[in-house]
Order: C-alpha cells, then structure tokens, then sequence
C-alpha cells in the first residue's frame, strides 16, 4: 500500500491550519488569498480519511456523513457523504446507500477484482460514477453536488453524481416575448437549456461541450455547435478566449460578453444575448456556436451582426410580407429612437426655415412661457422618462401602479400646466421612447437609449450638421467592429447582394436558399432548389375521379 | 508623431466647427419675430410706407387662433 509522503502531510496540515484560521493563510503565488487544497493522496485507513473530510467540510449545515457497512464486501465498513440541499437525497438513499447495505455479493464474483470495481459494477446505482485519487479532487466533486464514499481498506475514493439544483420551471421568455411561435424560453439550469435545444435540433451532430469558468465559482459554461456546420476555427476561438478568463467568478453571462468583446469599448453589443430556445437554434443551425452560462436564461450567440440583432424569430413565422413590413417598422423605429430629439432639437434652434409656417408658430405659441431652451428642456424631460423607467423595473410590483400614475400626472399634465416643458416636447420624448422598446434584443435597446444622448448634444450644438456627424460617427465605428471576427455589418458591408434578402427585409422561405455567406465559404445551401410552393395541375373532387 | 499630427487637425476642425455653425447662432423659436405679411405703400414725395405683420406666438396657433387678432404691425416710414 502506498502511504503518503512526507511532504504531502506538511501541506496538509498546513492547509487544515489555514482552513481553522489557526495560521495566516500560506500564499503559494503572488498574492492569491485562495489556499489550495494540496494533492494528497488517501490513507487506506478508513477513519483517516473521514477524520480529514470531517475537518475540513464537517463545519458547514448542509454536511452529511453517514456511515454504512458494504454487506456484499462481508460488512466492510464504508462512509458516505455530500451535501445535502445540491444532491437527491432519496436517490441517494436509493441507489448508494440501500445497495450498499443490502446487496449480498457482488454478482459476478471475479476473484482478483478489487472491492472499488466491485461497488461500481455491480452495487452502485447511480448513472455517474468517477473514482477519485486525491483528497483535492473529491472536495472539489462534493462542492459541485456529487456524493463522497470512501471504504475501510481502499486509498482512493467514488463520487457518484446524483445532484438536484434547484431549479424554475420553463417560462415565456420575460424580454423576448411572441405572438406566434414557441412560448418557452430559458431557465437559469444549463442542463434544462441544453434539453430545449436539444429537442429542437435531433441531431448526432450537435455538439455540446463544457468548461468551468471561474476560480472560486467554477461555474459550468457551455459551448454548443453544430460538428460541420460550426467553422472549426470558430469553435477554437470561442473556446480558447474563454480559457482565457481566470475571473474569480462568472456570475451571469453578461461577465463573459464584457470579457470576449472583439471591441469593448463599443456601446453595441456584439454578441447576441437571448432568452428564446428557438432563435438560439436558428443561430446554430446557421454554424454558429452558442454560449450558456450556469444560473442565467441568457445564452450567447456568436458571432452575430447587426441586423440579426434587429430581427426576431417571429419574422420567419408569420410569411414573408409580414415579417418585412415588421421589420421595417423596426428600423425606422431604431432611426426614431437615436435621432428624433437630436433632429427636433436641431431643426427648431437652428434650421428654422425648414418647418412650415403654420408648425413653427405652433410650436413656438407651445413653448411662450417656457422658460429654458429647448435642450435643457429635453434633458429634464428625458431624465425623468429614464427615471420612471428604470423605477418601474425596480420597485417592488405593488408600488408599481402608484409610480404609472405619478409618472403619467407629471409628465402628461403637471410639467405642461407649470410651463416647464412644451407639450410638443412630450410628444417627442414618448415617440423616443416608444421606438426605443422595440428593439427586439435587450442589449441592443441599451444602446440606443445611450447613443441617444451624445446625438442629441450634437443637435443642440452643432444643428443637423452635428446630427449628420454623429451619423457618420456610428456608420464608421459600425462598419469598423467584428463580432468573433466577423464584420457586424456584414452582409451589408461587406456586401453580398444575395444575402440582402434576409436583412432590412424578410423575402421568401424558398429564397433563402443559402446559408450566410459571412459564416460559409461553400457548403451554403441549406435547402432544395425550387422549393416555391405551386397549385397541382389537377383538381382533387371526391367522387369525380376517373 | 503622426498620432500628435492627427490629433491637431482634429482640434483644428473642431474649432472651426463650432466657430462656424456653433450654438452662438442658437435661436429658441419664441424669440423669432415671423413675419406673416409686408405691405409696401408710397406716399407723396418720394416716400414709401413699410408695414409688417408680425405673428404673436402667445395668441396664434393651438385654440387660440382667431379670437384676437393674431399678431402686431409694425409700420415706419
């Protein structure tokens, strides 16, 4: 048997030391606080072995260690351990603990075989099981839910996973909501995600790997592509910058977007963030890889571009003309909520000449007894806008409806009636603020909302010059930025005229016959030729047929 | 040192912006004296009558229009 060596006690015992705050913790490297649990190998000593994971984990409420005798191995005596709230408890019960203590033999009785290969062939239960070498793994393992066992004689150990998180049922998607189409959207389970996905695409080829992404939190993140369709490169990207974050933690997968941006200083988001299943899946299907972070419905899709993050799902579900008019209206909608106070602001401070008589003396008999100038004007009414939005979000739901009314009082009628601001003005600032919820992905609304400002300061000092400059400002930093190496404007710019069909517009199913051509060098088409639906030659009538 | 150049032709024509088409020619809409109509009238002895209506934005536009007079001439010889 081998027995641990001498050094390995040391850093054991210097680690337990450190763990009851006996010591100052020994820093291994630089100034990391985080002690690491040394390397050592298991005693055959049963109770040695449950008097160090007693030590070192015995302290916390959720611990459970429960002794048992392996009937099977003539009541050799074992223990068994987890914590409680992350594991199935009556699957432990039923898989580990009932079979260990009433299974009679193993069933085949190979001689030689050891009593470790015994319990996992044929007692244990359990669908997952990893034998553990070291102490450092099996902590590690317990932390993430598995269950510990440890028998008398045997210097190595099993994790048996059966851990239970708690978890939300699947819901409709809080910030991407459809008429027509699916209604379920993604919960804070990554395992659960990955089953709606799965459901969508049957495939062999959808790939799905995983990595654990924080030091402290080791949280699961998952990369899922479909195998060909998915450039290899790509997947080699998106992989290796995500090995690249040594973070303490990844909370949600907003840390992950801010931390693999191509550009991070761009107020767009280059990385399409979701709730819904489906658009996740068309994203994949078209070889892209998504990203899923353990404990957050938002997964990632990359690489993206700036007209997919205009366009929704339900375009592709509600016939082409439809799904184009929408879209347009989303557009123009877009255009309204990042230029139309800097353009009201610009035209009637400096380009008066432009308006039509009858509407510049009504607005200028709106703003008599109006005391500020239009800009100043604006930025109350904006503020106050952006406050009662960001209230309305925050405020505990029933003050809710006491904030909607407040809001609606001051700014509808009181503001009006006090001559703060004109009553064309609030048109203006709830138009803005209209357009700027239709945005369909969330991160992309943000954007705009803060875009808005520096455009409007330029209205305001520059007229529509400064406007037509903050135009040209964005277009240049948008043609600029790539999206995991892919141009975010494309296929815009750079242009592929075929791929035109499914960007400011939705044409028909049976057009899009090719997958994008930013993401496919060959191997595009995804559909058969001459797919445009035809009525039959003939007639089908009951009874008339010859 | 093109990244100085750079930086200077930027703050050139920033200057030049806002000296060119700055707010120092910012008008609220208000402060503008709109002129409805002009009538021109020549009176003996070489000389010509001006007059001007201006429109009053605190009496036209909205429900006001048409109970005063909407707006103030100005005449001068």
């Amino acid at each position: 048997m081998k027995s641990r060596d001498t050094d390995q006690m040391d850093n054991l015992l210097r680690y337990i030391d450190a763990y009851r705050g006996d010591t100052a913790v020994q820093r291994s490297g630089g100034s990391d606080p985080l002690p690491d649990i040394p390397q050592v190998a298991f005693s055959p000593v049963l109770d040695e072995n449950v008097g160090l994971i007693q030590t070192l984990m015995g302290d916390n409420f959720d611990f459970i260690l429960r002794r048992v005798r392996i009937r099977a191995a003539g009541g050799r005596r074992a223990a068994v351990f987890f914590l409680e709230e992350i594991v199935d408890t009556v699957e432990v019960s039923e898989t580990i603990l009932e079979p260990l203590a009433h299974f009679a033999s193993f069933e085949p009785g190979e001689p030689g075989q050891d009593v470790m290969g015994g319990i996992v062939e044929s007692i244990l239960e359990a669908a997952a099981v990893a034998e553990q070498h070291d102490l450092r793994g099996l902590l590690e393992a317990v932390s993430t839910g598995q269950v510990g066992l440890l028998v008398d004689g045997v210097d190595r150990a099993l994790s048996v996973d059966v851990r239970k998180y708690v978890r939300r049922q699947v819901d409709i998607p809080q910030t991407e909501s459809s008429v027509r189409g699916p209604q379920d959207g993604f919960t804070e389970d990554e395992y659960l995600n990955l089953a709606l996905i799965r459901q969508r695409i049957r495939s062999p080829h959808l790939v799905a790997e995983s990595l654990n992404l924080g030091r402290v939190t080791s949280t699961v993140v998952g990369v899922v592509y479909i195998r060909g369709l998915a450039a290899p490169s790509l997947v080699h990207e998106v992989k290796s910058r995500l090995r690249r974050l040594d973070v303490d933690a990844v909370l949600e997968s907003g840390y992950i977007e801010e931390l693999t941006k191509d550009d991070p200083l761009s107020p767009f988001p280059l990385l399409l963030s979701t709730e819904r299943p489906d658009r996740v899946a068309a994203g994949v299907l078209e070889g892209r890889v998504a990203i899923m972070v353990s404990n957050t419905p938002f997964v990632l899709v990359v690489p993206t571009e700036f007209t997919s993050m205009v366009s929704s799902p339900e375009d592709y579900y509600v016939g082409f003309p439809y799904g184009t008019i929408i879209r347009m209206v989303r557009y123009l909608a877009l255009g309204t909520s990042l230029f139309l106070p800097a353009v009201y602001i610009a035209i009637t401070t400096f380009h008066q000449e432009m308006l039509p008589t009858e509407l510049i003396l009504s607005i200028a008999s709106a703003r008599e007894g109006v005391p500020f100038p239009s800009i100043v004007e604006l930025l109350i009414m904006e503020f106050l806008f952006e406050a009662l939005r960001e209230a309305g979000i925050r405020l505990p739901r029933p003050f809710g409806q006491a904030v909607s009314i407040v809001g609606a009082l001051i700014i509808g009628q009181a503001a009006v009636q006090a001559s703060l601001v004109s009553p064309l003005l609030i048109i203006v600032v709830a138009v803005t603020g209209i357009a700027s919820f239709i945005s369909p992905i969330f991160s992309m609304g943000l954007a705009m909302r803060f875009l808005r400002f520096p455009i409007t300061l330029l209205g305001a000092t520059l007229g529509l010059f400064g406007v037509a400059v903050g135009v040209l400002a964005i277009l240049i930093h948008l043609a600029g930025l790539r999206s995991f190496g892919v141009p975010f404007m494309s296929p815009v710019v750079p242009a592929n005229l075929t791929d035109w069909k499914d960007t400011f517009v939705r044409w028909g199913m049976w057009t899009m016959e090719k997958r994008p051509s930013q993401l496919f060098k060959s191997g595009r088409r995804r559909m058969a030729r001459g797919l445009k639906p035809e009525p039959p030659q003939e007639r089908f009538r009951q009874g008339g047929e010859r | 040192m093109y990244h100085k150049r750079c930086l200077m032709a930027a703050a050139v024509l920033l200057t030049i912006v806002f000296m060119t088409a700055g707010c120092w020619d910012r008008d609220e809409v208000e402060e503008l004296g709109i002129v409805l109509g002009i009538a021109i009238k020549s009176l003996p002895g070489e000389r010509v009558q001006m007059i001007a209506q201006f429109a009053n934005p605190r009496l036209v536009g909205g429900a006001q229009v048409g109970r005063e007079t909407p707006g103030a001439s100005i005449s001068s010889k």
